[in-house]
C-alpha cells in the first residue's frame, strides 16, 4: 500500500459556495492519484476532457491511465526553478489563463511530496512550466525529471460544481437523485471489493440549516456503497447508507444520516485541504482546516472507506464493511474542527445542536445504522485537574501532563476503532430510534491514529521522518511529507 | 495451554480462625499441581515457583503437604510399630499425625518425635509396610498416580462423579469432606482441579463433587461439569483445614509464584510474585518481580517493595482481606488460570460483609517491544469491598478493574495503572447530546447500563471490549496504552449475572461488566455464595 498525500491545498473560492471545493478537490485526487475508477455522474464530469478537466498527458482519461512516452511531467527543473512543473509542450502549451487552475500530480517516487493537487500560481513559457504552490515551509520538491510524473490540469476551484435543482419528487422525499440536476458523482475503489462512493452537492431542500430543521443533509455528502448508476445515484433501499436517499425521505430524523462537509455561510473564508489516501483503495481521510483560525474553526474532517483490521467473521453483506464519518453541518458553528471525539470544546459539553461528527455504516442485514469512532476511554473516572473532568470525555489522550512515551521516546499513537450501531439516531430533536442498536466493532479507521492532544496542533511528529502530523485534539494522520506551514 | 478452574469451591475452616492461609493453600495446590503439575506427587511442577520449593519463606512442610517413603528398615513390618523408618522426615512436624500406606490401605498414625529418618513414639494403624510405600503429613492424606475416571459412570447424580485408584487402595472414610487434587502433566484438561470429596465407596473408589472442575458436557447435557475417561491421573488428597491452621503459618511466610510467558511475549523473562501472609493472617501482601529475579533468598533490584492489596473499604484504611476472629466459617474460592495468569476471589461466610479478596495477575500482551518495555507484568490485588459493593468491580480508579493493576514503570517505580476500554461513541463523553443523553451509551464496564448498547441481536453477540492499561497524570511516565489485558473483557452491567459469551475465547460476565475467562461449563450454583 502506497500512501499519497494531498498536502494543504489552499482554496481560492471565498464565496458562500466555498464548501463545494471540498468534494471537487477530493474527487479529482481520488480519480487521478489514487486511481479510483469512474462509475457515473450528473453534471460532475471530472472524467473526460471538457469543462472541468482541461488537459492531461493521459491518453485515456476516462479509463485506465495511459501516459505514452514523453507525455508526463517533471518537477524541480533547476536552480531558481525548484517549484516548476514542466509539461510536455507536445501535449499542452502553458498559458496565463491556467494560473489559478489545479494541477493534479501523481508521483510514484515521492508520493508524499510530489503527489497532490496544486494551485498554479504562475507559468514560464520558455520551459513550458507551471509554477505551483508547493505548500511547504521552505523545502524544495525532490527532483523528478521530465516525463516522470502523471499530470492532469483541472479548472479553478471557484468553478467547482455547485448544487442544482431538486428532482420532481415530493418535498417529503429525498430530492437529490433521479432527475435532479444537482451535481453528483460516483467513483469506485481499486480495492478488490470494488466499493463505491457517491459525492453529492445536495439540493437546497435537503440541506439542513441546523440539526432541528426540515433538511437532513450537510452541503456536500459522501456515501460509500455498491451499485451506483451512470447518473451518480444509488437505488432507494440499495446497498448504501445515505440514509435520506435510502429511505427516500427528507425527514429531519435522518439528520446526520448522510455525513459530509461544509456549510453555506462561510463567506470570505479560505480552507486548507489535506487528504490522505492509498493506492489500494482502502480509505480516505480529508481534513479541511479553516484559515487563520486554528482554535475555533469551522473546519471539517471526513473519513470513509473500508476499515482496516476488520473484525471477523466478516458480514455476508459487504455494505456492512464500509463506513463514512463526516463533521459537516449546514449552519454556522455546526461544523467541528476535526476531532472525532464528541466533546469538541476541549472537553466541555457540546451544545445541543452542534459539535459532533456523524458517521454511518450498515448493519449485517444491510440497513443503514449509525457508526462512530470508538476511542480508548477510561472505564471509570476522568482526569482530575483536566478541563472538563471528571468524565470519560477527558480521556487519556487529553492528559495535560502527557509527554512522549518514556518507553520509546516518541509520541504514542494507536489505531482508532470503528463502532456500528451504538446510537439510535443522529438527531437531537427526537429520540425516535431511526437506526438499530446493534453494537459491533467493524475494524479500525484507515490511516488515522489517536494520540496525545497536547502535542502542537498541525505539527509533524518529532522523529526525523516526520511520520505523522497531529491535527488537533489527539488525531494524527500519516505524513512523511515535507515540513508544514504553520 | 488451556485454562484450569476451581469453580466456587467451598470448604470449612473447622474450629479455627479464617486466616488467609487457607486460601494460600488452595493457591499452592492449584498453581503447583493443577496448572504446573508434573510427575511428582509431592513437589509442585517445574516452573510453578521461583525455587525448587516454595518453602523458602518458612512455610511448614505440613502446610505444603510433605511426603516420604517407607525405608528398608520397616519393610515387611506390620503396624502398629513404635518406630517407622522412612527415607527422610524433612518437612514433617516434630509430632502429630502421618498417613502411612500399608497392605490395609492408608493408615493414620500418630507420633511424638522424629529423627532424620524415623518417626518415633508411633501408635495406630494396621497392615504391613513395604519399602517405597507413601508416608504423608497430616495435611496430605494420600498421594498416587494411578487415578482414573470413567465417563460412562457420569451423571448418575448430577454434579457427582466417581474417582478411582487403579492399583492401590488409598482412600479412607475420613477423607470425606477433604479435597482431591487431580492432574495429568501437560494435559490441558480443565479436569485438573480441586474437588470436594463427598462420599467414600471403597478403598479405591470415592465420589467427588465435579462442579468445581470438570469438563463441560455436551450441549444436550447442558454443559454440566463432567469427567472424561482418563487414566494414570496424579492425585493428592489434602486436608485444607489442617494445612491452613498449621502451626507456623506466621506473618511474613510466603511463596514466590512464577509465571510463564511462552507464547505471549517473545523474549520475556518469567515474572514472579511473592505472596506473604500479613497482619495476623488477615491479609496477603505481595512483591512483584517482572524480571524474575528471586535468588532463593531475595529479589533483585527490579522487585517492588512489599505492597498491600488495594482497598476500597469505607474507612479507606483497612486493607485486610479477612477478619481474623476466632470463629469458624465456610470459605469459598474461585481460581482461574493457566501458566501465564491467575485470577482468584474468595470470601468467608462468617464475615461476608467485611471480608473477601480478589486478585488478577497476568502477563499482559505487550504493545511496546521487549527492549522498550521489558517484561511487562500486571498485578491487581484487592482487599474486600464493603457490603454495599460488589466483590469484583470496575467503578474505582484505584482498585479492581478500574485502576487496580500495578506495573513497574520506566523509572522503576511501581504504580497503579488505569484501565481503558473502547467507548461506544467517540471518546466516551457521557454528555453528548445534552438534551437526549439518555439515548446515549457510554463505555463498557460499570458505566454501560443501557440495555440497547449491550447486545447485537443481528449477529447474536454481546458487545464487549478488551481492556488496556494506561498511565496518565504522571509527568514523564505518560503512557496512553501500555499493555493489553488478555484475560478480562468488559461488557455491561445489566446482563444476567454469569452470562457466558464468546470473545476470542469464552468469558463469564461477573459484576459491573467484568468478565473473566471461562469455558462452556454451566454450574448449578453461584460463584458469589456469600
Amino acid at each position: 500500500m502506497t500512501i499519497h498525500l494531498l498536502r494543504d491545498y489552499f482554496t481560492q473560492n471565498t464565496t458562500s459556495n466555498n464548501s463545494y471545493v471540498f468534494p471537487y478537490v477530493l474527487s479529482i485526487f481520488m480519480r487521478r492519484v489514487l486511481k479510483y475508477t469512474y462509475v457515473g455522474d450528473t453534471n460532475y464530469n471530472i472524467n473526460s476532457i471538457g469543462t472541468l478537466l482541461i488537459a492531461t498527458g493521459d491518453s485515456n482519461p476516462t479509463g485506465a491511465t495511459n501516459f505514452a512516452v514523453g507525455t508526463k511531467a517533471g518537477i524541480n527543473i533547476g536552480p531558481q526553478k525548484e517549484y516548476y512543473v514542466t509539461i510536455p509542450s507536445s501535449v499542452r502549451t502553458v498559458v496565463g489563463a491556467d494560473i489559478g487552475r489545479l494541477l493534479v500530480l501523481r508521483s510514484n517516487t515521492y508520493p508524499r511530496h510530489n503527489s497532490g493537487v496544486f494551485l498554479i500560481v504562475g507559468i514560464e513559457a520558455s520551459t513550458n512550466s507551471y509554477v505551483i504552490d508547493y505548500r511547504t515551509l521552505g523545502e524544495k520538491p525532490p527532483v523528478e525529471a521530465a516525463d516522470s510524473i502523471e499530470w492532469w490540469l483541472y479548472e479553478k476551484d471557484v468553478n467547482a460544481p455547485i448544487n442544482g435543482t431538486a428532482n420532481t419528487k415530493t418535498s417529503a422525499e429525498y430530492r437529490g437523485d433521479g432527475n435532479s440536476t444537482t451535481p453528483r458523482l460516483i467513483l469506485q475503489s481499486p480495492h478488490a471489493l470494488g466499493w463505491q462512493v457517491r459525492f453529492c452537492n445536495e439540493v437546497a431542500s435537503d440541506i439542513s440549516t441546523n440539526s432541528n430543521s426540515t433538511g437532513s443533509c450537510p452541503v456536500t455528502t459522501y456515501a460509500p456503497g455498491f451499485g451506483g448508476n451512470s447518473a451518480g445515484d444509488y437505488p432507494v433501499f440499495g446497498q448504501h447508507f445515505h440514509a435520506p436517499m435510502w429511505n427516500n425521505s427528507s425527514s429531519n430524523i435522518y439528520v446526520g444520516g448522510a455525513p459530509g462537509t461544509g456549510f453555506t455561510g462561510n463567506n470570505g473564508v479560505q480552507y486548507r485541504i489535506t487528504v490522505v489516501g492509498d493506492d489500494t483503495g482502502q480509505g480516505i481521510i480529508m481534513y479541511c482546516r479553516r484559515q487563520f483560525n486554528a482554535t475555533s474553526p469551522n473546519s471539517y474532517i471526513l473519513a470513509f472507506g473500508l476499515p482496516e483490521n476488520e473484525t471477523t467473521p466478516l458480514p455476508v453483506n459487504n455494505q456492512a464493511r464500509l463506513f463514512v464519518i463526516g463533521s459537516g453541518f449546514a449552519a454556522s458553528n455546526k461544523g467541528n474542527d476535526g476531532g472525532f471525539q464528541f466533546s469538541l470544546t476541549d472537553g466541555a459539553a457540546p451544545s445541543a445542536t452542534a459539535g459532533y461528527s456523524q458517521g454511518m455504516s450498515a448493519t449485517p442485514f444491510g440497513t443503514p445504522c449509525a457508526c462512530s469512532p470508538s476511542m480508548w476511554a477510561f472505564i471509570v473516572g476522568g482526569l482530575p485537574g483536566n478541563p472538563g473532568s471528571p468524565g470519560q470525555g477527558t480521556g487519556p489522550q487529553y492528559d495535560i501532563f502527557a509527554t512522549d512515551n518514556p518507553y520509546f521516546s516518541a509520541t504514542e499513537l494507536l489505531p482508532i476503532d470503528l463502532m456500528q450501531g451504538s446510537l439510535s439516531n443522529w438527531s437531537n430533536s427526537s429520540v425516535i430510534p431511526v437506526y438499530p442498536f446493534a453494537p459491533r466493532m467493524i475494524g479500525t479507521i484507515p490511516h488515522i491514529r489517536q494520540g496525545r492532544a497536547n502535542f502542537g496542533d498541525f505539527s509533524p511528529t518529532t522523529d526525523p521522518a516526520r511520520s505523522y502530523q497531529h491535527l488537533r485534539r489527539g488525531l494524527y494522520i500519516p505524513w512523511n511529507g515535507p515540513n508544514l506551514i504553520p | 495451554m488451556a485454562n484450569k478452574y476451581v469453580r466456587g469451591l467451598t470448604f470449612s475452616t473447622g474450629s479455627t480462625v479464617a486466616r488467609v492461609s487457607y486460601f494460600l493453600k488452595m493457591m499452592y495446590e492449584f498453581w503447583g499441581f493443577c496448572v504446573f503439575g508434573g510427575s511428582s506427587l509431592s513437589s509442585p511442577g517445574t516452573g510453578a515457583f521461583a525455587s525448587t520449593t516454595p518453602t523458602g519463606g518458612g512455610l511448614p512442610g505440613n502446610f505444603l503437604g510433605t511426603a516420604t517413603t517407607i525405608a528398608a528398615g520397616s519393610n515387611g513390618v506390620s503396624l502398629p510399630q513404635a518406630t517407622i523408618n522412612v527415607a527422610s522426615t524433612t518437612g514433617f512436624p516434630t509430632n502429630g499425625t502421618i498417613y502411612v500406606y500399608t497392605s490395609n490401605g492408608t493408615q493414620a498414625v500418630t507420633y511424638t518425635g522424629v529423627t532424620a529418618t524415623t518417626f518415633t513414639g508411633c501408635t495406630g494403624g494396621t497392615g504391613s509396610m513395604s519399602t517405597g510405600n507413601n508416608v504423608t503429613s497430616s495435611s496430605l492424606m494420600t498421594i498416587g498416580s494411578d487415578g482414573y475416571t470413567n465417563a460412562t459412570t457420569e451423571f448418575r447424580v448430577d454434579g457427582y462423579t466417581e474417582f478411582f485408584a487403579n492399583s492401590t487402595t488409598p482412600f479412607t472414610p475420613n477423607m470425606v469432606g477433604k479435597q482431591l487434587v487431580m492432574w495429568k502433566a501437560n494435559s490441558g484438561s480443565s479436569e485438573d482441579s480441586i474437588y470436594n470429596i463427598i462420599f467414600y465407596k471403597s478403598p479405591n473408589n470415592i465420589i467427588i463433587n465435579v462442579n468445581s472442575g470438570g469438563t463441560p458436557a455436551s450441549a444436550s447435557d447442558g454443559y454440566k461439569p463432567s469427567v472424561t475417561t482418563r487414566s494414570s491421573i496424579n492425585y493428592r488428597v489434602i486436608d485444607v483445614g489442617v494445612a491452613g491452621s498449621s502451626t507456623g503459618i506466621a506473618d511474613g511466610n510466603f511463596m514466590v509464584f512464577q509465571l510463564d510467558p511462552t507464547g505471549i511475549n517473545t523474549g520475556q523473562a518469567n515474572p514472579q510474585i511473592q505472596v506473604l501472609q500479613a497482619n495476623s493472617g488477615q491479609r496477603i501482601d505481595y512483591r512483584m518481580s517482572p524480571n524474575g529475579s528471586w535468588t532463593g533468598t531475595a529479589f533483585g533490584a527490579d522487585a517492588s517493595a512489599v505492597l498491600p492489596p488495594n482497598t476500597v473499604s469505607s474507612s479507606g484504611t483497612n486493607s485486610n482481606q479477612l477478619q481474623n476472629t476466632a470463629s469458624s466459617g465456610t470459605l469459598s474460592i474461585t481460581l482461574i488460570g493457566d501458566k501465564s495468569f491467575m485470577i482468584g476471589w474468595g470470601k468467608d461466610s462468617a464475615h461476608s460483609s467485611s471480608s473477601g479478596f480478589h486478585w488478577h495477575w497476568e502477563i499482559p500482551e505487550r504493545i511496546y517491544s521487549q527492549t522498550q518495555d521489558p517484561n511487562p507484568f500486571a498485578v491487581s490485588m484487592n482487599a474486600y469491598r464493603s457490603a454495599s459493593q460488589t466483590q469484583i468491580g470496575s467503578d474505582q480508579t484505584f482498585n479492581g478493574y478500574g485502576g487496580g493493576f500495578v506495573m513497574r514503570c520506566n523509572d522503576g517505580v511501581y504504580r497503579n495503572h488505569r484501565t481503558l476500554v473502547r467507548s461506544l461513541i467517540g471518546d466516551g463523553a457521557p454528555n453528548l447530546f445534552a438534551s437526549t443523553v439518555s439515548a446515549v451509551m457510554n463505555v463498557p464496564g460499570n458505566n454501560l447500563t443501557d440495555i440497547r448498547g449491550g447486545a447485537n441481536p443481528q449477529i447474536g453477540m454481546l458487545f464487549n471490549s478488551y481492556g488496556v492499561l494506561s498511565l496518565p497524570r504522571v509527568v514523564g511516565q505518560y503512557s496512553l496504552a501500555r499493555v493489553r489485558l488478555r484475560n478480562v473483557r468488559f461488557a455491561n452491567t445489566f446482563m444476567q449475572l454469569f452470562t457466558r459469551f464468546s470473545s476470542n475465547g469464552d468469558f463469564l460476565l461477573l459484576t459491573q461488566g467484568v468478565a473473566v475467562p471461562w469455558d462452556k461449563t454451566v454450574i448449578p450454583f453461584t460463584l458469589f455464595p456469600f
